[in-house]
C-alpha cells in the first residue's frame, strides 16, 4: 500500500493505492493517527487506488470516524471501487460510514 | 549480471493452450501459461496483469519467479524490489508491445486480447530498452494463442465460482429440509464452499449462543492453537461487532492480534437478521495478502445469507421444538395427576429408563433418547376417558409416538414410544416385534414401566418391595423383557427411582 497526502480546499487528502489490509494496518494506523493529532479541518481517503480492503482497514475508518467525530472534525471516504465498496456493505460499515461517490463530491461537502 | 545460460524452448502455440484443457485449478493454469512464456524467452520473471472493469487499470493476477532468478542476480547490477506492482494504470499506447517501467526494473509488455478490447498484459523481463530480439520474436508468436488460453482460463474460473454459489443455494436448501439443526455441519459446509470460491486460506464461523457469546463452530486452515488463541469477547474481543454506535457493523478491532495469529488480511462478514447478531463468518489470508475481488465477494455475500436464514431459522425452530415438547410432556403430567397411583408416573419411567440405558452401556445421545421417550411414553392415553385408563388402549404407543414424531429429535425417541409395550417374545403390541428387532428403547421403557407400575402400586395392589421387583423381573424374563436389560434392572434395582420425588 502506497499513500499521497495532500491539500484542497482546507481538506486533507490522503490517496491510498494497493491493498489496505492487515500487512499494511500498523502503517495506516500510525498515518491516520498522526493526521488526526494534527491541525483541525477535514480528512478525506480516497480510496480510488484501493484494490481490496479487509477488516483491518474497515475497523481504522471506523476507529478515525469515531475519533474524528469527537474532535468535531469531517471524516469521509471516496471514490471507493467494486470491491471495495461491496467490502463496506459486507460488513455493514456502510450504515456508519460517510461514504462519497467520488472525490470532487467529498471536497464539495467538506471543503472550504 | 543476470545470466543468460536457462533453458530456452521454441514458442509452440500447443503447449500453451494445453493448460487450460487439462482441469487442473485457475492458479495453476495460469503458472503453467506464464511458465511457458518463460521458457520460450528466456526471460526469467513473467507477470500477468488483467484489465479492470472500468477501464482505468490492469491488476495483478499471476506472477511467477523463475527458481534460478535469486542466484542469477547475486551480482546486484540490476537494482529489483521483491514483487511486482499490484496494479498498473492504463495509457493510450496499451495496445501495442512495449517497454514498461516499475519498480522491479524494465519490462517488456505485452498487451492481451484485440485492439478494441485489450483484456491484460504480459510483463516479461527485465529487460534493456527493448527485448533481446529472440526473445521479443518468441513473445510476439506466443501473444494471441496466450490471449485466448487466458481469456478461456479466465471465463471457465467465472463459471466455477457462479457454480460453487449455485450449488451452495441447492446445498443449504436440501439441508434446511432435511434437518434445521445440523447447524454445524451446514455452516462448515458453507465455510469450505467460501474458502474455495475465495482461494482464502482459511477462515472460520462463530456463531452466537443463548450466552450471547460468539462460539467457534466451524473452522478450516486454521491450526488448533491459533484457534484457541482467538478472542470473540464481545467487549474486549479481537473483533468489535457488539457496541451500541455499530449497528450490527463489524469490524477488526485488535491489529496486533490478528498480525500474531499470521493473518495477512481478514474478511469478517457479520450474520444478522433483523434484531440481532446471529455469528460472523472469517475469511483469512496467510501468505502474501491476496486479496478478494468482486465475485469472491459476492459469493461471501451469498453464504453469509445463507447462513443467516439457516441461523434464524434454527433458532425459530429449535425454540418451537422445546416449547411443543414441553407442551406434550405436560400433557403426560396432567394424565399422571388424575389418579394418585400414577403421580409423576412419567418421571420416574425417564428418570429409571436412563439409568438402565446407562447401565446397558448405549451412547449418551440414545440415553437422552430414551429419557425424552420416557417422559411423553404413555400421553396417548390422554384422549381416553377414566375407566378406559386403568384397562389402557392398543393404539395409544402409536398415538403417543404421532404426537412428536413430527419433531426433530433423535429418531429412538419416537421408536421408543411406539415399541414400549412389545413383548420379547412376540405377543406384545402394537406390532408384535419379539428380540431384537423390538427397538433398544423399547426394550429398556418397557422394564422402567412395569418397575414404576409395581413400584407405584394401584388401588387393588399394594406397593412392590424391592424383592417383589426382582421376583418380577426373573418370571418375565426373555417373555415380556429383554434378559439382558433384566439384568441390569437387577443389578441397579436397589439405586433406581422407582417413585416419584416431592416435586412431581
Amino acid at each position: 500500500m502506497d499513500h499521497d497526502i495532500r491539500t484542497e480546499r482546507g481538506v486533507t487528502i490522503v490517496a491510498l493505492t494497493g491493498d489496505v489490509d492487515v500487512a499494511q494496518g500498523l502503517g495506516l494506523r500510525d498515518l491516520l493517527g498522526e493526521l488526526l493529532s494534527g491541525p483541525p479541518g477535514p480528512i478525506v481517503i480516497d480510496l480510488a487506488g484501493v484494490r481490496f480492503l479487509d477488516s483491518s482497514g474497515v475497523g481504522l475508518f471506523v476507529t478515525s470516524h469515531r475519533r474524528a467525530g469527537e474532535d468535531g472534525r469531517g471524516f469521509a471516504l471516496a471514490a471507493p471501487g467494486d470491491a471495495v465498496r461491496r467490502t463496506l456493505q459486507l460488513t455493514r460499515t456502510d450504515r456508519i460510514l460517510t461514504i462519497h461517490e467520488t472525490l470532487d463530491d467529498a471536497l464539495g461537502a467538506l471543503g472550504s | 549480471m543476470i545470466r543468460r545460460s536457462r533453458e530456452r524452448s521454441a514458442p509452440d502455440w500447443r503447449s500453451v493452450l494445453a493448460p487450460v484443457d487439462d482441469g487442473r485449478p485457475y492458479e495453476e493454469q495460469l503458472d503453467a501459461l506464464l511458465d511457458a512464456v518463460r521458457r520460450a524467452t528466456g526471460l526469467p520473471l513473467v507477470h500477468l496483469y488483467l484489465a479492470d472493469p472500468d477501464g482505468q487499470r490492469f491488476h495483478l493476477e499471476r506472477a511467477t519467479l523463475s527458481a534460478s532468478h535469486a542466484s542469477d542476480n547475486e551480482g546486484g547490477a540490476e537494482s529489483m524490489t521483491s514483487s511486482p506492482p499490484s496494479e498498473l494504470l492504463r495509457g493510450g499506447d496499451d495496445r501495442s508491445s512495449r517497454v514498461v517501467a516499475t519498480p522491479m526494473g524494465r519490462f517488456w509488455g505485452v498487451p492481451l486480447g484485440v485492439a478494441e478490447s485489450i483484456s491484460g498484459l504480459v510483463l516479461v523481463g527485465p529487460v534493456g530498452d527493448a527485448p533481446p530480439p529472440d526473445a521479443g520474436d518468441a513473445i510476439d508468436a506466443l501473444r494471441w494463442p496466450l490471449s485466448l488460453a487466458v481469456d478461456v482460463a479466465r471465463d471457465r474460473e467465472h463459471l466455477r465460482r457462479q457454480l460453487a454459489a449455485a450449488t451452495s443455494e441447492l446445498q443449504a436448501s436440501r439441508d434446511l429440509q432435511s434437518s434445521a439443526l445440523e447447524i454445524d455441519r451446514f455452516v462448515g459446509l458453507l465455510l469450505e464452499l467460501a474458502r474455495s470460491a475465495t482461494r482464502a486460506d482459511g477462515g472460520f464461523v462463530a456463531v452466537v449462543d443463548d450466552t450471547g457469546r460468539l462460539t467457534v463452530r466451524a473452522s478450516t486452515g486454521l491450526t488448533e492453537s491459533a484457534l484457541a488463541r482467538l478472542d470473540l469477547a464481545p467487549e474486549t474481543g479481537m473483533f468489535d461487532w457488539a457496541a451500541a454506535d455499530l449497528g450490527g457493523a463489524l469490524i477488526l478491532r485488535d491489529l496486533e492480534a490478528a498480525i500474531d495469529l499470521g493473518w495477512s488480511s481478514v474478511l469478517a462478514v457479520p450474520v444478522q437478521d433483523d434484531q440481532r447478531a446471529l455469528g460472523i463468518i472469517a475469511l483469512v489470508s496467510l501468505g502474501s495478502g491476496i486479496g478478494f475481488d468482486t465475485d469472491g465477494l459476492d459469493l461471501l455475500s451469498t453464504y453469509a445469507d445463507q447462513a443467516r436464514l439457516m441461523l434464524g431459522n434454527a433458532r425459530l425452530f429449535s425454540s418451537f421444538v422445546t416449547e411443543y415438547l414441553a407442551t406434550v410432556q405436560g400433557l403426560a403430567l396432567s394424565l399422571d395427576a388424575r389418579r394418585p397411583h400414577t403421580r409423576g408416573r412419567h418421571a420416574v419411567v425417564a428418570a429409571s429408563a436412563a439409568l438402565l440405558a446407562e447401565g446397558l452401556g448405549l451412547a449418551p445421545d440414545v440415553v437422552d433418547a430414551i429419557r425424552i421417550a420416557g417422559t411423553v411414553h404413555d400421553v396417548g392415553m390422554a384422549a381416553l376417558q377414566d375407566d378406559d385408563l386403568a384397562a389402557g388402549d392398543l393404539d395409544h404407543p402409536s398415538v403417543s409416538a404421532g404426537l412428536v414424531e413430527h419433531l426433530p429429535l433423535h429418531p429412538e425417541v419416537v421408536r421408543a414410544i411406539r415399541a414400549h409395550h412389545e413383548w420379547y417374545d412376540g405377543w406384545g403390541f402394537p406390532d408384535g416385534l419379539r428380540g431384537q428387532g423390538i427397538p433398544i428403547g423399547g426394550r429398556v421403557l418397557a422394564v422402567a414401566v412395569l418397575l414404576a407400575e409395581l413400584a407405584a402400586g394401584d388401588p387393588v395392589r399394594p406397593p412392590a418391595t424391592i424383592e417383589q421387583l426382582a421376583d418380577a423381573l426373573e418370571v418375565r424374563r426373555g417373555s415380556q423383557l429383554d434378559p439382558d436389560v433384566v439384568d441390569v434392572a437387577l443389578r441397579l434395582l436397589p439405586d433406581l427411582p422407582l417413585r416419584p420425588t416431592q416435586e412431581a
